[in-house]
C-alpha cells in the first residue's frame, strides 16, 4: 500500500515554495520564473490571478495556498511567477521563491492510500529539509487547477 | 470461552475504540506531523516511523466530530492478506490505551449515536458498559477515500 518507494529521484527538479508547502516538479517542466510585479491583474481568467506574457503571448496566472486551494488575490509574499509548460500552452503558478536543485537524490514515498483522493495532484512525497515535499507533474498539476476552476 | 487481549484506544471526547493487542505497535508522545494538501480532513498529516511515512487518522474527526488535538499517536499494524507482508498506519490518541481482556459474551451492536462506525469497525464489545467498536484497520488504511472525502 503506501511503503516506500526506495528509488532517487537522482533528476533536476524545481522546488516552489508556496506558504508552508514545498512543491516539487520537474525542473524540465518549468519554462520560465518571471517576477510577482509583471502579472497583469486586469480582468483575470477565471479564479485566477491575472496573466502572465510569455513568447510574446497571455497566459493565465493562478495563486495557490499552500493547501492547494484557489486565490484571486495575491498575498505579498508570492513574489514569483513559474511558468509550466503544459502541451503547446503555458501557465503561470505563483510561488513565494523557487529553487532548481540538479541531481536531487531524496528517499520518496508513496502517498499513502488513505489520503489519496481521486483529484489529488500529488504524486508522491519526498524528504525535504526538516520535514516533507510533495511531488506534482504540470499534467497532474494543471488538471486539478482545471478541476478547481470548474467546481469553484 | 475464548478470550483476547485489546487495547482500547481513547479518540477524543466519548470516541473510544479497540484494536487487537498485537495490532498495535508503538505509542509516540507528541511526534512531529506534516501535513499534506489535497487529503481528507480527517488524514491530513503524515508521520515518520521506522523509514516509512504514515498516514495519521484522526477517527473522531472521520465519525463527524471534533477534530482531536492528538496528544498520542499510535501505530498500528496490520495485513491486506494472511501472510502478507504488514502495512503500517498512525491513529491520533487524547491519551495512552489501556489493555483489556474481551471475551465472546461481551459481543454487543455498534454505537447507535454514531452511523459511521459500521464503514469503519468488524466488530464490537461492551466494555465497562460502553460499546466499543474494533477497528478494521485494514479498511481504514488500505482503502482510498471517495470523493466526498
Amino acid at each position: 500500500m503506501l511503503q516506500i518507494a526506495r528509488t532517487d529521484l537522482n533528476t533536476s527538479v524545481a522546488l516552489l515554495k508556496i506558504g508552508g508547502l514545498s512543491l516539487l516538479l520537474p525542473q524540465s517542466e518549468i519554462s520560465s520564473l518571471e517576477l510577482a510585479t509583471d502579472i497583469d491583474t486586469a480582468a483575470p481568467a477565471l479564479h485566477s490571478a491575472g496573466w502572465i506574457v510569455y513568447t510574446q503571448k497571455r497566459w493565465p496566472v493562478y495563486c495557490l495556498t499552500h493547501e492547494l486551494g484557489l486565490m484571486e488575490v495575491a498575498p505579498a509574499e508570492r513574489r514569483a511567477c513559474a511558468i509550466l509548460a503544459m502541451g503547446a500552452g503555458y501557465l503561470g503558478i505563483m510561488c513565494d521563491d523557487m529553487m532548481i536543485q540538479k541531481n536531487f537524490v531524496a528517499q520518496q514515498y508513496e502517498l499513502p492510500l488513505a489520503m489519496r483522493l481521486p483529484n489529488t495532484p500529488i504524486l508522491y512525497l519526498v524528504d525535504y529539509e526538516q520535514g516533507i515535499a510533495c511531488a506534482s507533474n504540470a499534467l497532474r498539476l494543471t488538471a486539478y487547477i482545471g478541476q478547481m476552476v470548474l467546481n469553484t | 470461552m475464548t478470550r483476547m487481549n485489546a487495547w482500547i484506544l481513547d479518540l477524543g471526547i466519548d470516541c473510544k475504540a479497540a484494536v487487537g493487542s498485537r495490532e498495535l505497535l508503538h505509542l509516540m508522545a507528541v511526534p512531529t506531523t506534516f501535513s499534506v494538501p489535497c487529503t481528507p480532513a480527517y488524514c491530513h498529516r503524515v508521520v515518520h516511523w521506522q523509514g516509512r511515512l504514515l498516514p495519521v487518522m484522526d477517527i473522531a474527526s472521520r465519525l463527524g466530530r471534533t477534530e482531536l488535538q492528538a496528544g498520542f499517536i499510535a501505530v498500528v499494524g496490520y495485513q491486506q492478506k494472511r501472510g502478507e507482508y504488514p502495512q503500517f498506519g498512525a491513529l491520533q490518541l487524547a491519551s495512552p490505551p489501556l489493555q483489556a481482556s474481551v471475551g465472546d459474551e461481551q459481543a454487543c451492536d455498534l454505537p447507535v449515536n454514531t452511523q459511521g462506525w459500521s464503514k469503519l469497525a468488524i466488530a464490537c464489545f461492551d466494555y465497562q458498559g460502553e460499546a466499543v467498536p474494533v477497528l478494521d484497520l485494514n479498511r481504514l488504511f488500505g482503502t482510498s477515500p471517495g470523493p466526498g472525502a
